[in-house]
């Protein structure tokens, strides 16, 4: 259960680092934005995306409080002791500072109620205990890997006995005396084997856990990134009391990255769930991703379901006979532009076709303004789909009508995908999320190439999850 | 006369229109069921044969010219290799012999998907002889695996087909007369009354009816090369209000090859696409000066072009806008109202014009057919000044002056081009051209057509040539205040288009026409008809008439004979 759960939050991480803004992005008809100048890029190798992730958040998805009961025999020093016990444990994490990987230490509390008879030399005993664990173990993920250290844990066990019966004639007092006397000895032999077990499986699961989880991740994304050169590099992993935090370069070789890193440009996030995205890593993303692919709507719509986590609805062919398709330009096929609280998205296609029927090349551009209010992200497009020809030669060119055809007829197709407002009321997560770890959006920032949003969880557990408190 | 019967059915066919016949008075067609696709009958056979022997029609099918097509065709219409029965069960001399007068010949639906043949022929006075052909062909039919041929001889009638069913529907009908026959049904008999209106009472030798989307489908089986979206656009557009068409046929008359006279029949309101058969009666029957006198044929028609182009609009929003309403007038308003678009108010181009719609066309063996539709304007500037802005920033259109006009022509096809590339979205107008000139809005299949139009010197004008003022006489005692065009064709009856486009239909299976199972023996191949050319030798000048009636379009056209 723990391995598939932390794949389940790991892999969302990731879809998150990788896509951030899905298909939220555009541009306008009329220019009521001004595209600022370009930047003055340089070949470097800074990070374009940054992930943070509190330690609220991944409890809220991890932690567990459960309670189990079950029918126990052991043999300590000779003597079987049979009965039920009742365990109460707490599973949770905390992070700790690191500067050079995400230090975490897993922690599971557990609370062994349990009533027992033994029976010795003619003399039964019954008795209940209470056995106290708390054990810890801590992994370091740094860059090259795993760091896992041993699993700690303390336990202590008191008991009570509370009847004791002696099926014989003489020496009763004797008996008695000597059920009392053990009882000392018996509840360190109970600890000290709790302390064992409680290693030796939390070593053990935390082991297969890992195992599975790496075996998980890399036929889930690893795989299939690295097959299409779309792996980010991992440049920095670090964590402090509060947060883990993820730092990526979305950018191969040949590949731009940003100008200016993330703390020069934009003050840190504070949310639960933070992304800080460089339009480089979009673009980047998208660009090892379609460019010179001809891919057809339910084609694009597996493509971005398997790299992204995303299932857009408005690329679902509604119709078999009319599918779309578009044939991605080589060089920059899809791109964004954050700048002022707007969001541009950029299409080039070399042609698109509709069923049989071909519609020629064209650059498409909207723009959104993205806010978030009321928990909610907001977009607005900024005036019409701006289309115009791939091969335009003045910018100020009208069009011939030709073209103004084709561009009437992919300005209502494309509004499907890029309607004049839209609304998330939460950020997108992997299926069976926890409702404990919901989140809603908190910030918004799309300023100096880097889009910057935080989400928070929506319960009111803002305070660090509790060892002791019931979930 | 099998095989020019044939013929005259593959070429209608090749048009869309087709074979079949009709008329009210032949009583074999109450022996046909009302579901019929296609129906062909001759009130007298043998008349019908000497008629058409006597034409040019039947000359030029004679014509050494056409010998690897009549090979081809002979071959392919055998019902075996070693018989000369054709696929119809006789032989083209049995049924001269044993035809009394009338003839049917109809093609029938057969459950969901098949069809069969009904050849049906009064032998009243030939019953002897018909018995003959029934035994041998029964005994053919037990003999030979594949092309069984059924067959009844019942009260004078002999009946043959090649779907058992079929025959005995038709038995029964002949003993126990329905309502529901094909001559008993609404369509028939208002295409055979307004035809046989038309065309008087001298006697006719051949009358046709046909169910043109049923035809249609029938034709994309036997012939893949034929095969197209556009019908089954057209008819979900509304075009399915045109239900039937027929007429009647006369040969070798005193003054012609052929008098023809055909209804349309559209009973009901036009809606969506069908409004683009929005047409006004014809007021004057004037053609302008400037039409060549070489042209093949001219077509006028006074065809309203702001009611059309709503009917295009459903037409659009069908083919190309997954049938969303109301997208073609969205694309007319961007058009119009995008700032950077060519900013052109098309419905108001479209009020500009003052007059019918004409249509010249000019076919040569190396270019094929040309044709160029003018439609006259009553601001010429304004029209100019809406194709440069159409079409100036236009990479695929260029700007060629002729004097003082300019011609924009769309480039044709590249030849480096992707033959598996998908077509560019809408019509091909690949060498295309348009122009505004001498108060007239010029729209050519071929720039050089119109270059040559509008280029000085004009060549003889068309209204001075002999042979169109005698077409124009003969249309013009014709006309009727209902006529919404006219047509004049100098040249060979205006044919050579459909000729050509006969030829490019390439293989047609017969077999699978008359409703048999695919076969290569029965493959007819049309690409071996010999080049257009030769149809002048043969065929001489025609004229034609189109009445719009409140149910339908009438038609009528002569053929005139061919002067040696």
């Amino acid at each position: 259960m723990w391995s598939k759960t932390l794949s389940r939050i790991l892999i969302t991480i990731c879809c998150w680092l990788l896509v951030a803004i899905p298909h939220s992005t555009v541009t306008a008809g009329e220019p009521v934005y001004e595209t600022p100048p370009k930047l003055d890029f340089e070949s470097y190798s800074l990070p374009n995306l940054h992930v943070g992730i509190s330690t609220n958040l991944i409890n809220a998805v991890l932690a567990s409080n459960t309670r189990t009961r079950a029918p126990f025999r052991e043999n300590i020093s000779g003597t079987t002791y049979r009965g039920t016990s009742t365990t109460d444990a707490q599973f949770s994490l905390r992070t700790e500072p690191d500067d050079d990987g995400i230090a975490i230490t897993l922690l599971w509390n557990a609370t062994i109620a349990s009533r027992s008879y033994s029976t010795t030399q003619r003399t039964d005993v019954s008795s209940r205990s209470t056995t106290r664990i708390t054990a810890s173990k801590k992994l370091i993920r740094q860059v090259d890997g795993w760091q896992v250290e041993p699993a700690q844990a303390s336990t202590t066990s008191r008991s009570q006995i509370t009847g004791v019966t002696v099926r014989r004639l003489f020496g009763r007092r004797v008996a008695r005396r000597r059920a009392y006397q053990q009882r000392t000895a018996v509840d360190r032999s109970i600890a000290h084997r709790a302390a064992l077990r409680t290693r030796s499986e939390f070593d053990r699961t935390i082991d297969v856990m890992l195992a599975s989880w790496e075996t998980d991740f890399d036929r889930r994304v690893r795989q299939p990134l690295t097959e299409r050169d779309l792996l980010p590099t991992v440049a920095q992993l670090q964590s402090t009391d509060e947060s883990v935090e993820l730092a990526f370069l979305q950018a191969h070789d040949e590949q731009y990255g940003t100008a200016t890193g993330l703390v020069e440009s934009v003050p840190p996030s504070a949310g639960d769930f933070s992304v800080s995205l460089h339009q480089s890593a979009f673009n980047n993303f998208t660009t090892n991703l379609l460019a010179g692919e001809r891919l057809s709507e339910d084609q694009l719509a597996a493509q971005l379901s398997k790299h992204l986590g995303l299932k857009p609805l408005e690329l679902l062919p509604s119709d078999s006979e009319k599918l779309w398709s578009i044939d991605f330009y080589e060089e920059n096929p899809l791109r964004v532009e954050f700048h002022n609280g707007i969001v541009i998205v950029t299409l080039l296609a070399r042609g698109f076709q509709i069923g049989d029927q071909a519609i020629p090349g064209a650059r498409l551009r909207v723009a959104y303004q993205l806010s978030v209010a009321d928990s909610q992200l907001v977009g607005q497009r900024q005036g019409r789909i701006e289309i115009v020809p791939l091969t335009t030669g003045q910018e100020n060119d009208n069009v011939g009508v030709r073209f103004q055809v084709f561009r009437s007829m992919l300005r209502r197709r494309f509004e499907r995908l890029f309607p004049s407002e839209f609304t998330w009321s939460q950020p997108p997560v992997p299926q069976n999320w926890p409702p404990s770890a919901k989140l809603h959006f908190s910030k918004l920032q799309a300023n100096d190439e880097w889009l910057i949003l935080d989400c928070r969880l929506s319960s009111s557990r803002t305070e660090k999850f509790s060892l002791n408190g019931t979930n | 006369m099998r095989f020019c019967v044939s013929l005259l059915c593959a070429v209608t066919a090749s048009w869309g229109l087709s074979a079949a016949a009709l008329s009210r008075e032949l009583a074999l067609a109450s022996l046909v069921p009302d579901n019929a696709i296609a129906c062909l009958t001759t009130p007298d056979l043998a008349q019908l044969d000497s008629q058409w022997t006597a034409t040019g029609f039947y000359r030029l099918w004679q014509d050494d010219a056409l010998r690897n097509f009549q090979t081809s065709f002979h071959q392919a219409s055998r019902l075996s290799p070693d018989v000369e029965q054709s696929l119809l069960g006789v032989s083209r001399q049995q049924l001269l012999e044993v035809a009394s007068g009338e003839v049917c010949l109809a093609l029938i639906p057969v459950g969901e998907r098949d069809t069969g043949f009904l050849l049906l022929v009064d032998v009243s006075r030939h019953k002897a002889e018909a018995a003959q052909i029934e035994a041998e062909l029964r005994l053919r039919s037990s003999t030979t695996a594949g092309m069984v041929r059924n067959c009844f001889l019942e009260e004078g009638v002999l009946g043959i087909t090649n779907r058992k069913e079929l025959a005995g529907e038709a038995l029964e009908r002949l003993k126990n007369p329905s309502d529901e026959s094909l001559l008993a049904s609404s369509a028939y008999q208002i295409v055979a009354e307004q035809s046989h209106a038309a065309a008087g009472s001298a006697p006719v030798q051949l009358n046709w009816f046909i169910d043109p989307w049923a035809f249609q489908k029938l034709l994309t089986r036997a012939s893949p090369a034929s095969a197209s979206n556009s019908w089954n656009q057209l008819a979900a557009a509304g075009f399915q209000v045109i239900r039937a068409a027929g007429g009647m046929m006369r040969f070798a008359t005193t003054e012609h090859d052929m008098e023809h006279h055909w209804f349309i029949y559209a009973p009901g309101e036009r809606e969506k696409a069908a409004r683009l058969l929005d047409f006004k009666p014809l007021d004057a029957w004037e053609l302008p000066a400037w039409i060549p006198a070489n042209v093949d044929s001219v077509v006028e028609v006074h065809w309203n072009l702001a009611g059309a182009l709503t009917g295009y609009g459903s037409l659009f929003d069908a083919a190309y806008a997954e049938g969303i309403e109301g997208t073609f007038e969205a694309v007319l308003d961007d058009i119009y109202q995008e700032p950077d678009g060519p900013q052109v108010d098309i419905p108001a181009l479209t009020k500009l014009q003052t007059g019918p719609v004409l249509c010249l066309s000019k076919t040569s063996a190396d270019r094929g057919t040309a044709i160029v539709y003018a439609v006259k304007v009553n601001d010429e500037p304004q029209i100019a000044n809406a194709l440069q802005r159409m079409f100036e920033t236009d990479e695929g259109v260029h700007r060629k002056s002729i004097g003082k006009f300019d011609i924009w022509v769309f480039a044709g096809t590249s030849a480096d081009e992707d033959e598996s590339d998908a077509p560019t979205m809408g019509p091909d107008l690949a060498g295309y051209a348009l122009c505004a000139a001498q108060d007239y809005l010029y729209v050519s299949t071929s720039a050089t057509a119109l270059e040559k139009l509008l280029s000085e010197p004009m060549p003889p004008e068309l209204i001075e040539d002999k042979m169109f003022l005698a077409l124009q006489t003969q249309a013009v005692a014709q006309r009727t205040m209902d006529s919404i065009g006219w047509r004049v064709t100098p040249l060979a009856a205006g044919l050579r288009p459909l000729y050509q486009d006969l030829r490019a239909t390439g293989i047609v299976d017969l077999g699978q026409v008359l409703g048999d199972a695919s076969s290569d023996a029965r493959q007819v191949d049309f690409s071996l008809l010999p080049a257009g050319e030769v149809l002048p030798k043969f065929i001489g000048a025609g004229w034609g008439l189109v009445d719009q009636l409140e149910d339908g379009w009438l038609m009528r056209g002569s053929v005139l004979k061919h002067v040696e």
